[in-house]
């Protein structure tokens, strides 16, 4: 017993000034290297507005940026400053595509800066008929726009076929065979179907960081 | 020394006899023969395919008796396949398998245990043969391709998968219609783009199934298979 408690005093002398070294209450940016600090954001557009979520992560606590430290979104329609609330931001933008790009920037002559760049495709609109027939052809519209997304085209509802369809390239117009979105799996009536589009860019491991998506419905029959 | 040894061993015991007992569910080691098991303890499952000119099976089983065991042909007993317009060839033996490739344009295979006393045969109908037609190459992949093949009869509709296969694209495109139309449309965006021109090896499969309990419990999987291979520029 006595080796034991030994060992527990030996161990807590050593580790307590290890602790010491994080002190939560202090944590602001100046005193972290910006190769410590984690950020990260993502963006989903609609054509309603361009949502933004995001985090800045220190080593311990979470930074508070001070003095002249700054974290910014630059965004097709202008730099939109951010605050930063135990580490995460989040904020709504009127909706637009292009070029977004999330910056830390240090106070001048620190040096540091870090920024994160992702292209969102421009908002759009879907269009298909109003009803349909699983028994016939069914196309699919969209505004094509250029730029590196990637497009998906998804088609929803209880009495189709599950569709996923990854597209080879933003091409504006899709066209399904009769009986392609049938299925023996699925409710044989009619229901409301919902078709849509997501353009998006794709980390590696396929995580979506900048989603621009539209949808639309129609009535679906047999 | 001997404290790990005991942990080894209270650890691996249950193990080993949970494998044991596992591996009794089908253990080559008391394997049946099909001469010393009545027919309708043999459970098989097949697998034809039909090109139009040729025929491949494939046919897994196992002698459900008390329990599952390994099966193996018994002295003076084969397995063969035959058609109305192909005789009969024994299946080889591979692995946990047997295989035969019959050349066959009939359109029922036949799938038969023979014994010295007499044979225990299965039919096995294909679905209704047809021909893939398409553009004449070079087709452009910005344009959509359309392909066709023989309808089927009224009534025989099955569902048909398509799929496409080229040095272009990453993996296969697959495509399934519930209705067999005797058509279908592939679109710019099922194909990659920024690729030289390739070759797209189409296939149009109709597939079909079968399963009986006499003279043997069999389940067969037939698939009726015709490839197109087309030239396409981007």
């Amino acid at each position: 017993m006595k080796r034991i408690a030994r060992f527990f005093w030996l161990a807590s002398v050593a580790v307590l000034p290890l602790v010491g070294c994080y002190d939560e209450t202090s944590a602001i940016s100046t005193d972290v290297s910006s190769l410590d600090l984690r950020m990260g954001y993502q963006l989903v557009g609609t054509s309603k507005g361009t949502t933004v979520k995001g985090y800045l992560h220190g080593p311990g606590a979470d930074p508070r940026l001070v003095e002249g430290d700054r974290l910014e979104l630059r965004t097709p329609i202008g730099v939109v400053p951010l605050a930063v609330i135990d580490g995460e931001f989040s904020l709504e933008l009127p909706p637009a595509g292009g070029d977004y790009e999330l910056a830390l920037v240090r106070a001048p002559g620190r040096g540091g800066d870090l920024s994160q760049k992702y292209f969102l495709a421009p908002p759009f609109a879907v269009r298909a008929p109003v009803t349909a027939s699983r028994a016939a052809a069914l196309t699919v519209d969209w505004d094509p726009a250029p730029g590196p997304h990637r497009t998906q085209l998804t088609v929803r509802g209880p009495c189709v076929a599950l569709v996923t369809r990854d597209l080879a390239g933003d091409v504006g117009s899709y066209r399904f065979n009769p009986y392609e979105l049938s299925s023996s799996a699925v409710a044989p009536g009619s229901c409301t179907v919902t078709i849509g589009i997501t353009k998006g860019a794709l980390l590696a491991g396929g995580y979506a960081v900048a989603t621009q998506s539209a949808s639309t419905t129609l009535e679906m029959t047999p | 020394m001997s404290f790990p040894f005991d942990l080894g061993l209270r650890t691996l015991a249950p193990i080993a006899l949970g494998c044991a007992l596992l591996g009794g569910c089908a253990n080559d080691t008391d394997a049946l023969l099909t001469t010393a098991i009545d027919p309708s303890a043999i459970v098989a499952t097949a697998g034809v395919t039909s090109n139009g000119s040729a025929a491949t099976i494939q046919l897994t089983w196992f002698a459900k008796t008390d329990t599952a065991h390994a099966l193996e042909l018994g002295p003076g007993d084969r397995l063969v396949v035959r058609a109305p317009d192909a005789a009969a060839r024994d299946l080889a033996h591979v692995g946990d398998g047997y295989y035969a490739l019959l050349p066959t344009t009939a359109s029922t295979v036949t799938i038969a245990l023979v014994r010295p006393a007499g044979e225990l045969a299965v039919d096995v109908p294909l679905p209704p043969p047809f021909t893939v037609t398409g553009p004449a190459g070079p087709v452009p992949r910005s344009q959509p391709i359309a392909i066709a093949w023989d309808v089927p009869a009224p009534g025989t509709e099955g569902p048909v998968e398509l799929t496409v296969d080229s040095p272009c694209f990453g993996s296969t495109i697959r495509r399934t219609v519930a209705k067999d139309t005797g058509a279908f449309t592939f679109y710019p965006g099922d194909f990659g783009s920024g690729v030289a021109s390739c070759t797209l090896a189409i296939a149009v499969t109709r597939r079909s199934g079968l399963t009986v309990k006499t003279p043997w419990s069999m389940s067969v999987g037939v698939r009726q298979v015709r490839t197109l291979n087309l030239e396409t520029t981007p």
